[in-house]
């Protein structure tokens, strides 16, 4: 099963960059995104899509497509903050209201705070996302790991996490082995033998992943665990001034915009 | 220092529920330095063995010895044990847990507690020996089955055992890459490793092999010297794998040619086959 996130993370242009140039970076946008107003939020999201785009080369077919997949999700939450109920026509309500119909007696209506409340959730979310698209896309796991582990972070977290990491892809090559032979012996051709191959996929996954669990108790027993995973990896990253420079002037930029909408609206 | 560097004297072990005992008795001895093969059935306790050789499982009875000191299998003991020992598993996905091939070979190191710069002189010396360089930093999903089973190698050699134990090396891999770990084993070999490989492979055991063990139901049927072990096997019903090509072939000169002892190259075969032609 091929995963793009994880290829995109390993071949970007930006993988010489140090892993911590990247992480504070896309972390300060992040804060920035959090605490500033629409204006600036849009062009950090615009921003941050050169970044990954253009400078880290991902196509933006893919890029375009887990964004819209991340949005779907929050589109899907809009309602909850557009559409509301009121049992009594209050002279509020209806200068709120952008458009109502009359359910029982009361009336259900479009509101204009919570479309204006949606829309800043809407692109306070793009924002936020595309800067932690740049980590996801340009940072390999090791590194991100690698980094935590030298900010403090708990070595338990950092271990699981990358073993976790290691076996999300034995699970998915294990499952799509699974289906492969599935389909290959006609598994899915109706509705009623593709739920049945799902629940014999279900259980194989499970079965296989206890007999994975146990292979991989003696895998690394006999390569002498000591109750803690460590790794050690070769450090080639190059420092780069033309980025660092780059992102310290557009973050100064973001404040000041910021400040300055802040000021005169 | 002993001219046997391995020894199993009399191992027994049964997995639990199992009707029957996986190793019956099994005793046998490593002579040192040797490229040694393992041959059998699937099902005669091969896996079983290599297990226990590398203090992965409990015989239920009898001792395992390396250098004439039996395992008594306690931490810091099993410890020492698996630096001296090293076992490549038949699947790389087994024993392959880091994120990346540099990672990968460093974990043993790691577990050693070696510094950091001694761990980083290791990684470096291992991924240029087995010509892993490119790939240092490659993701281990990215890798096709042949480049796994490499870094699995490299892993374990990056301990420098004096022991490998290899369970299957060829298994799923495509000519080219068996002949490439062919060339990796008979490298290691030369730096004085003591190599066993369990196989179904007659063809490349007897071409490849000093020394020869032949299991059966858990038990020790044949060992020693290539030659000798299917000179042996020859007349022993219960072995039911067969007997290598080149040997099959050679068995229609033999007899005419005393003076000569079998061939075990193709190379080898064809000149005796010249000389048998020149003499008709």
């Amino acid at each position: 099963m091929h995963i793009h996130i994880d290829t995109l993370a390993y071949s970007n242009r930006l993988r010489h960059l140090p892993p911590s140039q990247k992480l504070w970076f896309a972390l300060s946008v992040l804060l920035i995104a959090l605490v500033s107003h629409y204006p600036v939020q849009i062009i950090i999201f615009v921003w941050m899509s050169v970044w990954s785009v253009v400078y880290a080369g991902i196509p933006w077919q893919i890029y375009g497509s887990m964004m819209v997949g991340v949005m779907t999700f929050l589109v899907t939450s809009m309602p909850a903050l557009v559409i509301e109920y009121a049992s009594s026509i209050s002279p509020q309500i209806q200068a709120d209201s952008l458009w109502h119909i009359g359910v029982w007696d009361g009336q259900i209506y479009l509101s204009r705070q919570g479309s204006i409340q949606a829309i800043e959730v809407l692109i306070r979310s793009l924002a936020s996302t595309s800067a932690l698209f740049l980590i996801v896309l340009t940072i390999p796991p090791i590194d991100l790991a690698t980094t935590c582990q030298k900010i403090g972070c708990p070595s338990i977290l950092i271990e699981l996490s990358l073993l976790v990491y290691r076996f999300i892809f034995l699970l998915a090559d294990t499952a799509q082995q699974i289906i492969t032979a599935q389909v290959s012996r006609g598994g899915y051709r109706t509705h009623r033998l593709r739920l049945n191959s799902l629940n014999l996929l279900v259980r194989q996954l499970i079965q296989r992943t206890a007999i994975r669990y146990q292979q991989l108790i003696l895998g690394v027993k006999a390569r002498g665990f000591q109750q803690e995973f460590r790794f050690w990896q070769p450090q080639s990253y190059q420092y780069s001034p033309r980025y660092a420079r780059e992102s310290i002037i557009g973050c100064c930029v973001l404040i000041i915009g910021e400040l300055l909408y802040r000021s005169y609206v | 220092m002993s001219e046997y560097l391995l020894e199993f004297k009399d191992i027994y072990y049964s997995y639990p529920m199992a009707t029957a005992p996986t190793l019956q008795g099994l005793s046998f001895r490593l002579p040192r330095h040797k490229k040694i093969a393992l041959i059998g059935q699937n099902g005669c306790g091969k896996s079983t063995m290599f297990l226990i050789a590398d203090g992965l499982c409990k015989p239920d009875r009898g001792t395992v010895s390396l250098d004439n000191i039996p395992l008594t299998f306690d931490r810091t003991s099993l410890n020492r044990w698996r630096q001296r020992v090293g076992l490549v598993f038949q699947d790389p996905e087994q024993q392959l847990v880091a994120p990346t091939v540099a990672a990968d070979i460093s974990y043993g190191l790691c577990n050693q507690g070696l510094p950091e710069s001694e761990v980083a002189a290791k990684v470096t010396k291992t991924l240029a020996d087995f010509n892993l360089e490119n790939l240092a930093m490659s993701p281990l999903q990215h890798l096709s089955l042949g480049q796994k089973k490499r870094v699995s190698i490299a892993g374990v050699m990056a301990l420098q055992p004096e022991l490998l134990l290899l369970d299957e090396p060829t298994a799923y891999l495509d000519p080219i890459q068996t002949r490439n770990l062919l060339t990796e084993l008979d490298s290691i070999a030369k730096l004085g490793t003591t190599l066993l490989i369990a196989t179904h492979d007659l063809d490349f055991v007897y071409q490849w092999a000093d020394w020869v063990l032949v299991m059966d139901e858990g038990r020790l049927i044949a060992e020693g010297e290539t030659l000798s072990v299917f000179s042996q096997l020859q007349s022993i019903p219960a072995f039911e794998l067969g007997m290598p090509i080149l040997w099959q072939m050679w068995s229609q000169l033999a007899e005419k040619m005393p003076q000569l002892s079998a061939p075990r190259s193709i190379e080898e075969f064809n000149t005796f086959l010249a000389q048998y032609i020149s003499k008709c």
